[in-house]
């Protein structure tokens, strides 16, 4: 907000002002928020969504020209401000000798898409957050009395689609042929989280037996390394991103979904000291965060997970892609791992598996019949979710098994 | 003294119709000695491990998964679960594993080249299956196929179902048990298929394959109402076991009971039970080669006993 103007590349959403150089802000913002949210140009509204004061999106929403897409838009970015309010504020330069870029959760993307604007871009190797958007929880009446205040900050019914991812993120260099590596670094998770089980999924599918009523939810605080489940009953947090995204080469994609791409995978493996490798497929590769989990059980059966907001700290390399590699890779400290998903889940289960045949021949020089025996042993596979579109396999084998078969 | 089961007769089927080759108390400690499933071809055994593999004639079975005999536990009767005690496992000094190009995971496609089957014969030795000179992998010994004979029909014993079978759960090892629902009387034990050591999901459609000696015991006890398939229980976990196509089946049968187990043995609402799972559940499929695919899914005890 401290720029007086509109940027030109906006002017066309005042192509009947007389001199859109003229406009002042935040003096005229209510009547640039009105023209820039109305007009047939996204880019411009989410410009407008960053950078426009909460007063002038507020006057947005009494306007009856608002349309209902843009009025979603509005209100994700005003309960974004509020959250991102709440955590303390980025080190100036003047305090740091190198600042951290930071992705705010706004605006909250809800595809992974080649044509969302970039809104931060980094450089390779250059450590940069994201704070992400928890997901929409259940009712207010579920929230135990002393989490509402965090509950309230942490959390918002605003956000009408589940996954949003915040922002996309533009790496410099990034071209078609490449494979980022999205390396997260640290989280710091929110304190508060929950989960619910909405009386259908794919899993525990609803029967026309089934009780109507079976929904359940519950609200947790998250504090000293522990969601807190009930009453003298704590567990250890596994911080993870449940989704990281590319975007697709051709389309728009939910972010809800898992595919080559990567995207709502929903992996536990992958928190700090993890990395995940993903094909890109369009300048920039355009990389979408979200989905911080504080805990998941294998499957994430209920349909969610711990679900909360988090601070997540990591950095985006750039390598060749591997010729062999077609769907991503997570690597950790013990293990490489691949990712498969599908449907039925032995689809998913083949697909990592093949994956992982084909890195050992690559890069260890194991024929695909040796690689499948020797996996026939030491294979480590599960489903990590199987109530998403498609459900997500990871195969992995330990680096300890692999560093003594390099020649 | 220790009663023993050789491993003579050999069944293929898990059938209520097997006459029983040993009779043991429940609670009484003894012993089954398990044959090797059918090995690779002569040629493909390293000359130094040849006398040691043909003194465990690995071309004398003729189907896979052969049972040692069947176990009659004495006042078993439909109604009660038995629960199989693994207290050692000693395995045979040389085991195989065979990937026959061909499966429910790689299924073998009008293209595919590569000259299959690949085997390898593998010296096990000082608690490590010696995989090649660079690799010695620790051995995870488990006993792959513990089966009651089902109520209605003989089943082969490659499969898995509601009476255990062919299950290859890596837990099913000393120290852990496996409960079964009795269905006739004497519940009629198959007990077989040794592995050294198998990776989740048996990609390749054998584990190391070995013979092995088994030293267990049957416990009784009434049978748990909301139970209809196989249970594990180890020091640190208990689980479910389920089985189907697609996987998906063999997980939610696996889930449910879990679910249902929490509900009457911890007195968890089954949506409380959901949704703590959905946040500290150890599932996967231990094989997706067997007829129907196992999943596993489990919860570790220290977590139950803070509930």
């Amino acid at each position: 907000m401290e720029s007086k103007g509109v940027p030109k590349r906006f002017w066309k959403s005042f192509w009947n002002h007389p001199d859109p150089a003229l406009l002042c802000l935040p003096e005229d913002a209510d009547y640039v928020a009105g023209r820039m949210f109305n007009g047939p140009w996204p880019d411009a509204a989410i410009w407008a969504s960053v950078h426009l004061p909460d007063s002038a999106l507020e006057y947005c929403l009494t306007l009856r020209s608002t349309k209902l897409h843009t009025r979603d838009l509005i209100l994700n970015a005003l309960a974004a401000r509020r959250r991102s309010r709440s955590y303390p504020e980025e080190p100036s330069s003047s305090e740091s000798r190198k600042v951290i870029q930071r992705q705010g959760p706004s605006p909250l993307y809800f595809e992974a898409s080649p044509e969302n604007p970039p809104t931060l871009r980094v450089a390779p190797g250059e450590t940069f957050e994201v704070l992400t958007q928890m997901n929409v929880g259940p009712d207010p009446s579920v929230v135990p009395p002393d989490l509402r205040d965090d509950w309230a900050r942490y959390h918002s019914y605003a956000v009408e689609r589940p996954n949003p991812s915040s922002g996309a993120i533009w790496v410099e260099g990034a071209e078609p042929g490449h494979a980022v590596e999205v390396v997260i670094e640290e989280m710091e998770l929110a304190p508060v989280g929950y989960s619910a089980f909405r009386g259908d999924n794919y899993l525990f599918p609803r029967t026309p037996v089934t009780d109507r009523d079976t929904i359940a939810a519950k609200v947790v605080r998250i504090r000293d390394g522990h969601v807190l489940w009930d009453e003298g009953f704590a567990l250890p947090v596994q911080p993870m991103v449940g989704m990281v995204a590319v975007a697709p080469a051709h389309e728009a994609q939910s972010t809800v979904r898992v595919a080559d791409w990567g995207g709502n995978m929903d992996i536990q493996e992958l928190g700090p000291g993890a990395a995940v490798r993903l094909s890109v497929n369009v300048p920039g590769a355009l990389v979408h965060i979200g989905d911080v989990h504080a805990l998941q059980g294998d499957g994430e059966i209920a349909g969610s997970a711990v679900e909360t907001s988090a601070v997540v700290r990591l950095r985006i390399e750039l390598a060749d892609r591997p010729a062999e590699m077609t769907w991503p890779r997570i690597v950790t400290p013990e293990r490489i791992m691949t990712v498969g998903s599908g449907r039925p889940a032995e689809r998913a289960f083949r697909i990592a598996a093949g994956e992982l045949v084909r890195w050992l021949g690559a890069d260890y020089h194991l024929s695909p019949e040796e690689a499948v025996l020797l996996l026939g042993q030491v294979l480590e596979a599960r489903a990590t979710q199987v109530v998403n579109p498609t459900i997500t396999y990871v195969a992995g084998v330990r680096r300890e098994i692999l560093r003594r078969l390099r020649r | 003294m220790i009663q023993r089961q050789g491993d003579s007769p050999l069944y293929y089927e898990t059938s209520p119709h097997n006459p029983p080759t040993l009779r043991v108390a429940p609670g009484e400690t003894f012993e089954v000695v398990t044959h090797m499933s059918r090995g690779p071809d002569l040629s493909l055994v390293p000359p130094d491990l040849r006398e040691a593999w043909l003194s465990y004639e690995p071309y004398e079975v003729e189907r896979g998964n052969p049972s040692s005999g069947a176990i009659w536990v004495e006042g078993a009767e439909p109604g009660m679960a038995v629960e199989v005690a693994i207290e050692a496992l000693e395995l045979a000094p040389v085991g195989y594993t065979i990937f026959a190009g061909d499966n429910l995971l790689f299924p073998r496609t009008p293209v595919t080249t590569s000259d299959l089957p690949a085997a390898r014969v593998v010296p096990i030795r000082d608690g490590h299956v010696i995989w090649c000179e660079r690799l010695a992998i620790p051995v995870q010994p488990m006993v792959g196929m513990v089966g009651v004979a089902p109520a209605h029909e003989a089943q082969s014993n490659l499969r898995v179902g509601e009476w255990g079978g062919n299950m290859d759960v890596q837990e099913v090892a000393p120290g852990a048990a496996v409960r079964l629902r009795v269905n006739v009387p004497g519940a009629l034990l198959h007990i077989g298929d040794v592995h050294a050591i198998q990776g989740d999901g048996e990609i390749g459609g054998s584990a190391i394959e070995t013979a092995g000696t088994i030293r267990l015991r049957a416990e009784l006890t009434d049978l748990p109402a909301e139970m209809t398939w196989p249970r594990i229980v180890t020091p640190e976990r208990i689980m479910t076991v389920g089985s189907g196509r697609p996987a998906e089946r063999a997980l939610r049968i696996a889930a449910s009971e879990l679910i249902r187990w929490l509900h009457a043995d911890y007195g968890i609402e089954p949506q409380e039970a959901l949704l703590l799972l959905s946040q500290v559940l150890e599932a996967r499929a231990t094989q997706v080669v067997n007829p129907t695919i196992t999943y596993v899914a489990g919860i570790r005890r220290e977590i139950l006993r803070s509930l």
